[in-house]
């Protein structure tokens, strides 16, 4: 397999600048494999969730080159890009936007042209994936935020994309919805691109992280390394995960 | 993984409740039609009308908290229409107080708006009673209202949910930000939570925006078919437009 077609994500000389003119990105070159799961990680304002939203064509670069599955993100592009790319907001208020669990998770399939047999079958799996099989009928006002969390992962799984990509996918979680949330993701599979603050999580599920600070990619390797580097993450604001400070400290 | 059962907010009971909403936002507008060409000044149309309704509450009583609820919502702004009415109609002055007159065709007509818009407001107080936001929705989409329009409609159901939390913490922080007193000082900070709930509002309309747009939506509203109608159901729903009929014809003509 050539190095194009075993590539999930690439991005060339990526830039990107918000209207007020804050440079999001300055200049990422990042290339993610077919079945990789990356995390990406960085403080506030690292460009974390800029990068995963070039990814959908939610935002456009001013320069460099991005594509997904090897289709470049260009606006005649994005209705295939879009099957593609599974991306779930960090707020899954922001995610569920129908009256029932059932319509959320079927919006996707449905828009893809599926036919309604297809679509309930699609919708049955994604909830059985995230373990909540019964919850069709269920309203998403009245879920818990770990409950909610889940069904936005499943309004994305439910038409199966190729690339996951999930912004702080365990924020604002109780320790017993992250376990659930991340027993998902490892049981999902495929390439996933994961930003998120919670390095226990990038340390137990991706084998590769990426580290941003101010709009560049400032480490990029195994994630037990990377994660191990207590001095690279303090220069960049971060901290060492808390299931290494136990042993530091000790140390 | 384990999961919680199904446990819905308000679990259908009683007749009212586990009617189609289709049925049921159906025979809510042939009611409207039916009071609203009605000749209110006849008195045993609007106390037959009032009688139907009665029955259909008698018969879930179990509504009557959430039907009261929402029928008084609505109560202060009829009562504001019907008393300012019979100042402005042009008549036969029964009442005089230095510029303001009440007329006998004002009185009428105050009548007659009171009485129409109590029947209307109250039946559409009990199918929202009896009816779960999901399956008002439905029984929109079932009288083939615009879907824009019910995706707007369901947008705003949805988020209300959302907005009510942010507005009590937005006031929150107001109240524990602002020592009180009068002029122009609270106001302001009241001024400025209903503009940063609206700055949110519209924040969070983009948001949902984007992720119709990544799911894949197109500007074509695509959902999931609906289920066959019952017999007894439609039966009952028949008997039902069939009884309202029959009352406006027989009593109107009186």
């Amino acid at each position: 397999m050539s190095s194009i077609q075993s590539t999930a994500v690439l991005l060339e000389g990526v830039r990107f600048t918000y209207p007020d003119g804050v440079e999001a990105l300055r200049g990422v070159d990042c290339r993610v494999g077919i079945g990789e799961r990356v995390a990406l990680v960085g403080p506030n304002g690292s460009g974390k969730s800029t990068l995963l939203r070039l990814l959908t064509g939610l935002l456009t670069p001013a320069a460099g080159r991005v594509a997904v599955m090897g289709r470049p993100v260009i606006r005649e592009n994005l209705v295939d890009i879009r099957r593609t790319i599974g991306y779930v907001f960090q707020d899954p208020d922001d995610q569920l936007f129908s009256s029932t669990v059932l319509d959320d998770v079927a919006f996707g399939p449905l828009h893809l042209g599926l036919d309604t047999a297809e679509v309930l079958t699609r919708v049955r799996r994604a909830l059985e994936m995230v373990g909540l099989s019964r919850y069709e009928r269920r309203v998403p006002q009245r879920l818990s935020a770990g409950e909610k969390s889940l069904v936005a992962l499943a309004t994305v799984l439910s038409y199966s994309p190729d690339v996951l990509a999930l912004d702080e996918p365990s924020a604002a979680l109780d320790p017993r919805h992250r376990r659930r949330v991340m027993g998902v993701l490892a049981g999902v599979g495929g390439t996933q691109l994961i930003a998120t603050h919670d390095l226990d999580l990038a340390w137990e599920l991706c084998g590769r992280t990426v580290l941003l600070s101010e709009g560049r990619i400032v480490a990029d390797g195994p994630t037990r390394s990377l994660l191990s580097d207590s001095a690279t993450l303090e220069r960049h604001g971060l901290e060492l995960p808390l299931l290494l400070q136990g042993g530091a400290r000790a140390g | 993984m384990h999961d919680k059962p199904l446990t819905l907010a308000f679990p259908p009971q009683g007749f009212l409740e586990r009617t189609d909403p289709r049925l049921k936002v159906l025979c809510l507008l042939v009611w409207v039609v039916c009071v609203v060409t009605s000749p209110m000044e006849q008195w045993p149309l609007p106390v037959a009308y009032a009688a139907v309704l009665l029955v259909l509450l008698a018969g879930n009583v179990r509504l009557m908290g959430r039907f009261i609820r929402r029928f008084g919502s609505a109560l202060p702004f009829i009562f504001a229409v019907v008393l300012l009415l019979p100042f402005f109609k042009e008549g036969e002055a029964v009442w005089r107080w230095g510029p303001l007159t009440v007329t006998r065709e004002g009185g009428h007509v105050a009548r007659q708006v009171g009485a129409t818009a109590c029947l209307c407001v109250g039946a559409v107080a009990l199918v929202w009673a009896s009816t779960s936001e999901a399956g008002l929705l439905r029984g929109l989409r079932g009288i083939r209202l615009p879907a824009g329009f019910v995706a707007v409609f369901g947008f705003m159901l949805r988020y209300l949910h959302v907005l009510r939390p942010e507005l009590h913490r937005l006031t929150d922080a107001r109240a524990a930000r602002t020592i009180g007193g009068s002029g122009p000082g609270p106001l302001r900070s009241l001024a400025n939570v209903v503009g940063t709930l609206f700055l949110r509002a519209h924040d969070r309309a983009g948001h949902v925006a984007d992720a119709m747009a990544l799911r894949g939506f197109d500007g074509r509203w695509r959902t999931l078919g609906d289920h066959h109608w019952h017999a007894v159901e439609v039966v009952g729903g028949i008997g039902f437009i069939v009884v309202v009929i029959a009352v406006r014809w027989l009593l109107g003509r009186c």
